[in-house]
């Protein structure tokens, strides 16, 4: 156990002390690559600032990943129970996935305002997408046997549905969920980079424009730590939803 | 009680490459708490009939009647050939699973589902999940299920197909014995012809594909249990061997 | 075509932002080979985002840049090396824009009203001094960073006014068929700043002072024959840069002609010291340095 920690440690630990020694032996001055021991002084510093930034960052992200797992769980259950919906709406959905959030972005902020909600709608857009595929897939994910064995125990569609596709799901479902986090922070920030009052993006904007590249990089660390926090939600939910998996496979182990 | 009549069914399948012929023309009657067995080679379309009994396909021609005419499909108890127990529901839940579609109240099935656990052999691991159970208490709960279903009909493809023969054998004379007490008709498929005759009232051979009933053998007056060493039960199954050796040759 | 000696000097110049009329003389002084005939090789870089000009010239990336004087003064107090060696506009050119429709007349009428900017920590004092000037209390003042979309976000309405220059946002507006409304920042307690000056990093101009001498003059050269012939000169900005083409181009920089230095050496110490007075008030540089800390040498000359 011991052990494990120090080699994930180690995995931090050595590229940033290359990058320290990178910054310090070729004199890179701090307005152009920071060294990572300034940007840890500036972070603790400037820890309550980064706090007050990254709630309103946290909590565009948590309503945009809300609304995109209501709605790609919603857009799988109709592409499922409509087959032939599905046929029509996929060339539209694999379009529109084509299109970068990014270059959508100002016209959201232009219909919407520089409130929260043209950031909760930019990250909603982009979680969406995984979710809807992941939990797609997972509908689909049963066994032509199960399906057979309730189908021959007289189940409706509904019984079908709920006691066998959805249960299913779940392990795909949490998949599509993890990766949608972490593109949620990528979404918020993106969408605080177009207009905002406030968050990280915001921040790391005017510190960019303030030539204080340590506190952009202070910002980069908190979003990272908003994303390492999501994701280990996630997981939690996921262990406690999914224990018969986890349970299988600590019986192995 | 079930009274299930098969007159002459056909089923091919057609796929863009091909078109399978999986039952040239099957026709049997079964009596209700008879013990059926069908025996013959692999892949000569045996679970493509108990498929089309338990209601889940039509056949291209020919009828099918489970106690008169009403639809057949969701009035059998199938036992698939694969493993279908559901990963996140306990043993328990799973075996629940037939009560809960028809919608029968919890507390009684549940009741009902602890003492067949018992009685199979299962007491304590009732909350447990499939992953955590071996091979043969998979197969178990999922006679279990199966049972706990209430229908009269119970369809058996290759129950014990995937288990080691020490196991097998026990499960063989513990299910003759469920069988002897709640006396149900059950439609076994198999391909070990020991099994067949060792538990059945009758035998049905069927050709290779596409299918039919190239032979009926009635066991009915042999007394049960069975032994595997009894000179009679040899012949016959030399007999029947030599039978499918015949039917497997190209 | 202007042929080029073999031993032209090369000099990379990053330009403050997205070329525009403020930039006529400079690459008319490349079509017409003013830069060639002092023997320089001028390069003209556009910035990727606007702290990009200060943080190039001081790690010698760029060889000179082009930047507001408040940019500059910010970016001395955080300890880039760069002083100022010309230049370039002499007077202030930004303010607030509205649009008349939303009944704002004096500044005093954005009290509560959001108000976009692009360019921090510029901006931000800019606009909360001009407020400030015309008696909003500062928790009034509602500031948003739009970045680059500031014209647009006051057409659709989701500010009331955005910070922009005078002669290239202000026309836009008007070009669209809306009534802009200027409120130029000298008339509110903002002092009179230098909008554009030259900076490089002191080593720079020390190893080639000749090249960024010949530089000054070519351009001092440059912005007089703009003036001198202005349609020739905006042929040839145009003929470099044929997607500025347009109408908002030619009146922006009519609007622009005046605007030049007229002599790119000459500079008051006076109005460093008083820019420098505003942005410690406000809180955006530490102290007040003395002149010769912040330009070049040869820059020393005073206005009369």
């Amino acid at each position: 156990m011991i052990r494990k920690l120090l080699v994930s440690a180690l995995w931090v630990v050595v590229p940033l002390g290359a990058w320290e020694a990178a910054v310090r032996l070729a004199h890179v001055p701090a307005y152009i690559l920071p060294a990572p021991s300034r940007i840890a002084v500036t972070f603790v510093e400037q820890s309550s600032m980064l706090a007050r930034h990254g709630a309103t960052t946290l909590v565009e992200i948590a309503l945009g990943l809300t609304i995109a797992s209501c709605l790609g769980f919603l857009l799988a259950l109709a592409l499922h129970a409509f087959p032939s919906f599905e046929r029509a709406a996929r060339p539209f959905l694999l379009a529109s996935q084509m299109v970068p959030v990014f270059a959508i972005a100002p016209l959201l902020v232009v219909w919407l305002g520089y409130g929260i909600w043209a950031k909760v709608v930019v990250t909603a857009l982009i979680g969406f997408f995984p979710i809807a595929v992941s939990e797609s897939d997972g509908l689909r994910s049963a066994s032509q046997s199960a399906i057979d064995l309730l189908r021959s125990m007289g189940a409706t569609r509904r019984q079908i549905l709920t006691k066998l596709l959805l249960p299913a799901s779940l392990p795909a479902l949490f998949s599509g969920l993890k990766l949608a986090a972490t593109l949620s922070v990528v979404g918020a920030t993106v969408g605080e980079w177009v207009g905002a009052r406030r968050g990280l993006g915001f921040l790391m904007l005017e510190a960019n424009a303030r030539l204080r590249v340590d506190l952009v990089f202070a910002s980069i660390l908190m979003l990272t730590l908003i994303g390492l926090l999501l994701y280990v939600a996630l997981r939690i939910i996921e262990q406690r939803a999914l224990r018969w998996r986890e349970a299988g496979t600590a019986e192995r182990a | 009680m079930a009274h299930l009549r098969i007159e002459n069914v056909r089923k091919s399948f057609h796929t863009k490459r091909e078109t399978l012929d999986a039952l040239a023309s099957v026709s049997f009657d079964v009596c209700a708490g008879q013990w059926l067995t069908c025996l013959g080679p692999s892949g000569c379309g045996k679970t493509t009939l108990l498929r089309i009994i338990a209601g889940l396909l039509e056949p291209d021609s020919g009828t099918v009647a489970l106690d008169g005419g009403r639809p057949r499909l969701g009035r059998s108890a199938y036992l698939p050939q694969e493993d279908t127990l559901l990963p996140w529901r306990t043993a328990l839940d799973n075996a629940l699973l037939p009560a809960e579609i028809d919608g029968r109240p919890r507390a009684a099935a549940t009741a009902e589902a602890v003492a067949l656990f018992r009685r199979f052999g299962l007491c304590g691991f009732e909350a447990a999940y499939p992953a955590q159970l071996s091979g043969g208490m998979r197969q178990r709960v999922e006679l279990a299920r199966t049972f706990l279903a209430h229908r009269e009909l119970l369809l058996l493809d290759e129950p014990l197909g995937a288990l080691d023969p020490l196991t097998r054998a026990g499960l063989q004379a513990w299910l003759l014995e469920v069988w002897t007490e709640l006396r149900r008709t059950i439609l076994l498929v198999t391909h070990d012809v020991e099994e067949a005759l060792v538990l059945s009232d009758r035998v049905l051979v069927l050709t290779s594909r596409p299918a039919r009933v190239r032979d009926d053998v009635c066991l009915a007056d042999w007394p049960r249990p069975r032994r595997r060493a009894d000179l009679r039960l040899v012949a016959e199954r030399e007999r029947l061997l030599d039978t499918l050796a015949r039917e497997a040759k190209p | 075509m202007v042929c080029l000696s073999a031993s032209a000097a090369p000099l990379s110049v990053c330009l403050d932002y997205l070329p525009n009329p403020n930039h006529v003389p400079l690459y008319a002084g490349i079509g017409l080979g003013l830069f060639a005939a002092q023997g320089l090789d001028v390069e003209l870089v556009v910035p990727g985002n606007a702290s990009d000009p200060a943080k190039l010239a001081a790690a010698g990336r760029a060889d000179l840049a082009l930047t507001p004087q408040i940019n500059y003064l910010i970016a001395r107090n955080e300890g880039l090396p760069l002083v100022t060696v010309g230049v370039y506009i002499d007077s202030s050119l930004g303010g607030l824009l509205a649009l008349a429709e939303s009944g704002v007349t004096t500044p005093a009428d954005l009290a509560g009203r959001p108000i976009g900017y692009s360019l921090a920590p510029l901006e931000p004092a800019l606009w909360m001094a001009m407020l400030g000037c015309a008696g909003v209390d500062s928790d009034d003042v509602d500031l948003v960073n739009v970045g680059f979309n500031t014209v647009t976000s006051l057409l659709a309405g989701s500010v009331d006014a955005i910070g922009a220059f005078r002669n290239v946002e202000a026309i836009q507006v008007e070009l669209l068929g809306r009534s802009p409304v200027f409120f130029a920042q000298e008339a509110f307690c903002v002092p009179s700043a230098y909008d554009l000056v030259f900076v490089a990093n002191p080593r720079l101009v020390r190893d080639r002072s000749a090249d960024v001498a010949a530089f000054l003059d070519a351009v001092e050269q440059s912005i007089a024959r703009t003036r001198e012939t202005p349609t020739e000169a905006l042929g040839v900005f145009v003929a470099q840069l044929p997607e500025l083409d347009d109408e908002l181009t030619r009146r922006s920089f009519d609007a622009t002609l005046s605007l030049f230095a007229t002599d790119v050496h000459r500079s008051d110490p006076t109005a460093w010291t008083d820019v420098q007075q505003f942005l410690v008030d406000v809180g955006l540089l530490a102290d007040v340095a003395p002149f010769e800390a912040l330009v070049a040498p040869d820059l020393a000359t005073a206005a009369p």
